[in-house]
C-alpha cells in the first residue's frame, strides 16, 4: 500500500473521533457554497448582458431615458445591509443564549421584509414615471434584475423563517441551519450590492 | 475528507414509499432510468418522422401517420416538421441522455462505487427526479397548445424564439421547461458534487476512485456552474415572451428597443458547449472503466486519463465561440476559439490512447458491455475527428448549418452517448434488477444498432458534405439536392434499422426486470470495485459495514492472488 494512502486512512480515522454535528456542518457548506457558486453564475450572465448592452450602446441610458433616482435603491441597499449587519448580530448574540437575541432577528427579518417592500415601490416609481419593461432594453435590464433577485429574497426570507425555530434554544442543529440561511442571505445583500453600483449609480 | 457514518433508512413497506416517494438514490437512478428510456422512445419516434420525411417528403409517415397527422394525409406537415426537430433535440439532450447517464447511473453508481449508504441529501435527491418530471410534463404539455410545440430549433435563437418567430405558447412552456429541469440538473449536481468529496469510503483517495466516478463528478462540476447560464438565458427569453422586455429584439423584427439577438447565442454556448462534456463525460468514464475490466488489464495510465478529462473540463469552458463563427465575430476571436478548440485535441489523444493502451494485449472477454464499450471508442473516434473540420475556421464557414454538423454531433453525444449508456445498462443491470441480460440477444442488439447508426450518421456526413443543409422542411426543392435523395434514403433506412434493434433492448430489458426467474451472482463480471462486493440486486442499505478501501478500481492479475481469481477487490490488500 502507498504512503499516500496510508496517510489518507489515518486521517480519515483521525477524523472519525470528532463529532457526528461537526461533520455534518462540513457537508451542509460545500452543498451550500455549490449552490451559490450556481446562483452567481446566474447572476454572472445577467451582468454579462447587461455589459455587452452597455458597451454597444451609443449613449448610455439610451436616447429618451433619464437616469432613475437613486433614492428607492438607495433605501432598498440601506435595508438589506443593515438586514445583514442584525441577522449577524442575531448569530453572535444567540451563540451567547442572551435573551435580546429575538429582537436581532426580528429586526433582521423587518428589513428583509422591508427591502422587499422597497422594490415594489421601485417598480410602481418606475411605472408612474413610465418606465416600463418593453420602454427599451435598459428599462428590461433593470426590471429583469430586480425581479430576479426579489424572487431570491422571497426565498431568503422563507428561510429566514424556517430558522425562526432557533429562538427557543441553542442546538448543534440548528447552528448548522442557521451558519447556511447566513451565508445565502448575505449573498443576496451582496448581489443586491453589485446591482446598485453597477446599474443605477454608475 | 470529512467522512460520518449515514444512517440507515428504514425498509421501504408499500409501494408508495418503495418506488415513488423514495430517499433510496437506486430507486431514485431507476426512476430516472424508466423515465428517460420513454423520453428516448418519443425522441426515437420524432427522428424517425424526420428521417421519413427526408427520404420521402410529402409521404404518409407509415402505420401511424394518418392518426398523427390527419389533415395532411398522414405526412409530416411543414410546421410539424420544424416542431420535431426542435422537440427531437430538446427531449434526447435533455430528457433522455442526461437522466440515463446522469439521473441514473449517477445516482445508481456514485453511492455503491465510492462505498456509501446513500447520496449525501437524500431529500433533495428525490426532489431533484420529482422536479424533472414536472418539467417533462410541461415540455410534453407543449405539444398539445394550439399553435403546437416549440419550432425555433433546440438552440431556440432569437429572433425564432421571440414572439415574432413564434407566436405560440408552445416556446414558452419549452423555455419554462428547459428551465426547471435546469433546477433539477442543478440540484443533482450539487448532490453528487458533495457525496463524492464527503462520503468516500475510508481510504479511498481520489485516484482510487473508479473513473465513472470522475466522470460523473466531471459532469456535476460543469452542470453546476454552466446550467444557472443557460437558466438565465430561458429566463430572459421568458420576460420577453411574457412580459414584453426586450433583451432578444432588434433590427426590423423589433417593435421598440435595442436589444440583442445573438446576446442570446453566446449565453446559450457558453452553456452549451460544456453541456456537449456533460452529456459525454460520463459515458467515458465508463467506458474507461469497463475497458479495463473486461481486457482483465489495470486501466492504462488511470491516472492521466481522469487528469485529461479533468483538463477537457476545464477547456471546454473556454471554447464555446467555435458554434458562432459564421455569426460575424472578430477575426481575432475566431482565431482565438479555433486555437482553444484545437488544444481539446491533447487531452482527448492522451485518453484516447490510453484505451487503447488498455485493451492492447489483454485477454479480452468479448461480453456485451465490452462490444457496447469497443463500440464507443470506435464512434468517438470518428465523431471527434470530424469535430476538427467545425473547430477550425476555414472549413466551418463552408460547413455550417449542414448535415455535416448534424452527423458529427450525432457521432459524439448521440452515438458515442447512447452506446455508452447502453454499456452501462447491461453492466450495472445485475446490481440494479438482480437478473443479467441474455447475452446472446444483447450482442445481436448492439451489432444492428452499430451496423444502423453508422449508416445513419455516416450518410449525414456525406449529404452534409455535399451542401445539404439542416433543418430545411424539404431540401430537394433545390437543384443540387436531387442527386442526395438516394443517400437521404439510405440514411433513413439506416435510421429504421437502428430503431427496430431497439425494440430488440427492449423486450431484453422487460423480460430480465419483470420475467426472468434466474437471479444473478454477486459478482458475475468479476470485478473488484465496491458495488461488486454486495449482494445482487444491492439491497436498500447498499453496506452493511462501510468498507476500507485498500486498493485501486483496475487491479487484475496481482502474482499474489490465490485461486482462480484474476482481479482483487478494492476492499482486499495484497503485498
Amino acid at each position: 500500500m502507498s504512503q499516500a494512502m496510508t496517510e489518507n486512512i489515518q486521517t480519515v480515522q483521525s477524523s472519525q473521533t470528532v463529532d457526528y454535528t461537526d461533520q455534518k456542518r462540513v457537508v451542509n457548506s460545500i452543498a451550500m457554497i455549490m449552490i451559490l457558486v450556481s446562483l452567481s453564475m446566474l447572476f454572472a450572465t445577467l451582468f454579462l448582458g447587461y455589459t455587452v448592452y452597455r458597451v454597444s450602446a451609443d449613449t448610455w441610458p439610451p436616447f429618451g431615458f433619464e437616469t432613475i433616482s437613486l433614492t428607492i435603491p438607495g433605501i432598498s441597499t440601506l435595508l438589506v445591509l443593515l438586514s445583514s449587519f442584525f441577522l449577524v448580530l442575531f448569530k453572535s448574540s444567540w451563540l451567547q443564549e442572551k435573551k435580546s437575541s429575538k429582537y436581532f432577528y426580528f429586526t433582521a427579518l423587518a428589513f428583509g421584509f422591508g427591502f422587499l417592500l422597497s422594490q415594489f415601490q421601485l417598480w410602481a416609481s418606475l411605472k408612474a414615471s413610465g418606465i416600463l419593461a418593453g420602454s427599451s432594453v435598459f428599462a428590461s435590464m433593470v426590471y429583469a434584475f430586480t425581479w430576479i433577485h426579489a424572487a431570491h429574497m422571497v426565498v431568503g426570507i422563507l428561510a429566514l423563517l424556517w430558522i425562526s425555530t432557533s429562538l427557543k434554544g441553542f442546538s448543534e442543529e440548528q447552528l448548522t441551519k442557521m451558519i447556511n440561511v447566513e451565508k445565502f442571505w448575505h449573498f443576496l445583500g451582496v448581489i443586491w450590492v453589485i446591482i446598485f453600483f453597477g446599474i443605477f449609480v454608475f | 475528507m470529512a467522512f460520518y457514518e449515514q444512517h440507515i433508512h428504514p425498509k421501504p413497506t408499500n409501494f408508495l414509499s418503495k418506488y415513488i416517494i423514495s430517499y433510496d438514490h437506486k430507486v431514485i437512478g431507476k426512476q430516472f432510468l424508466w423515465y428517460g428510456i420513454f423520453f428516448l422512445f418519443v425522441g426515437g419516434l420524432m427522428a424517425l418522422m424526420i428521417r421519413w420525411t427526408l427520404a420521402y417528403p410529402g409521404e404518409a409517415f407509415p402505420i401511424i401517420g394518418h392518426f398523427l397527422f390527419p389533415e395532411s394525409g398522414g405526412a409530416v406537415p411543414p410546421d410539424t416538421y420544424a416542431m420535431l426537430f426542435t422537440m427531437h433535440g430538446t427531449i434526447m439532450i435533455f430528457y433522455a441522455i442526461t437522466p440515463i447517464l446522469i439521473g441514473a447511473f449517477g445516482n445508481f453508481c456514485i453511492p455503491l462505487m465510492i462505498g456509501a449508504r446513500d447520496m449525501a441529501f437524500p431529500l433533495l435527491n428525490m426532489l431533484s427526479f420529482h422536479v424533472a418530471v414536472l418539467s417533462g410534463v410541461v415540455l410534453m404539455g407543449s405539444l398539445f397548445t394550439p399553435l403546437g410545440a416549440a419550432a425555433g430549433g433546440w438552440t431556440s435563437y432569437p429572433t425564432l424564439s421571440t414572439l415574432i418567430g413564434s407566436p405560440g405558447v408552445g416556446q414558452t412552456l419549452w423555455s419554462l421547461a428547459i428551465f426547471i429541469v435546469g433546477i433539477s440538473s442543478t440540484m443533482g449536481a450539487v448532490n453528487y458534487i458533495t457525496t463524492i468529496i464527503t462520503l468516500r469510503a475510508p481510504g479511498m483517495g481520489y485516484f482510487d476512485m473508479p473513473l465513472t466516478i470522475w466522470g460523473l463528478g466531471l459532469t456535476a462540476v460543469l452542470n453546476a456552474i454552466f446550467l444557472p447560464v443557460l437558466g438565465a438565458g430561458v429566463l430572459l427569453l421568458i420576460f420577453d415572451r411574457v412580459f414584453g422586455t426586450t433583451f432578444f429584439l432588434a433590427g426590423a423584427a423589433a417593435t421598440s428597443g435595442t436589444g440583442d439577438p445573438v446576446l442570446f447565442q453566446h449565453v446559450f454556448w457558453i452553456f452549451g458547449h460544456p453541456e456537449v462534456y456533460i452529456l459525454i463525460l460520463p459515458a467515458w468514464g465508463i467506458v474507461s472503466d469497463l475497458l479495463s475490466f473486461f481486457a482483465r488489464k489495470p486501466a492504462f495510465g488511470a491516472k492521466a486519463t481522469a487528469l485529461s478529462m479533468t483538463t477537457i473540463t476545464i477547456l471546454s469552458t473556454l471554447v464555446y465561440g467555435h458554434h458562432m463563427f459564421t455569426t460575424q465575430m472578430s477575426p481575432l476571436l475566431t482565431q482565438t476559439f479555433m486555437t482553444l478548440t484545437m488544444t481539446i485535441s491533447i487531452p482527448s489523444a492522451i485518453f484516447f490512447a490510453n484505451w487503447l493502451g488498455t485493451i492492447w494485449k489483454g485477454s479480452i472477454r468479448f461480453t456485451s458491455p465490452m462490444l457496447f464499450s469497443l463500440g464507443v471508442v470506435f464512434v468517438f473516434g470518428l465523431g471527434g475527428l470530424t469535430g476538427l473540420y467545425l473547430g477550425t475556421v476555414t472549413t466551418d464557414l463552408y460547413l455550417h448549418d449542414t448535415y455535416f454538423v448534424v452527423g458529427h454531433f450525432h457521432y459524439t453525444m448521440a452515438a458515442s452517448v447512447l452506446l455508452g449508456g447502453f454499456a452501462a445498462i447491461y453492466f450495472w443491470m445485475p446490481k440494479m434488477f438482480g437478473t443479467i441480460m441474455n447475452e446472446f440477444w444483447a450482442k445481436i442488439h448492439f451489432w444492428i444498432t452499430m451496423v444502423g447508426l453508422n449508416i445513419v450518421f455516416m450518410g449525414m456526413l456525406l449529404i452534409g458534405y455535399a451542401g445539404m443543409h439542416r433543418r430545411i422542411f424539404n431540401p430537394f426543392v433545390y437543384d443540387f439536392t436531387q442527386k442526395l435523395i438516394p443517400l437521404n434514403e439510405m440514411t433513413t433506412w439506416g435510421a429504421i434499422i437502428m430503431g427496430f434493434a431497439q425494440l430488440i433492448f427492449v423486450v431484453n430489458f422487460v423480460h430480465a426486470v419483470f420475467f426472468k426467474k434466474e437471479k444473478a451472482s454477486d459478482n458475475p463480471w468479476e470485478v473488484g470495485t465496491l458495488e461488486w462486493t454486495m449482494p445482487s440486486p444491492a439491497p436498500h442499505y447498499n453496506f452493511d459495514k462501510i468498507p476500507v478501501v485498500k486498493c485501486g478500481p483496475h487491479e487484475f492479475g496481482n502474482p499474489n492472488l490465490t485461486g482462480d481469481r484474476d482481479f482483487q477487490y478494492q476492499t482486499e490488500e495484497l503485498a
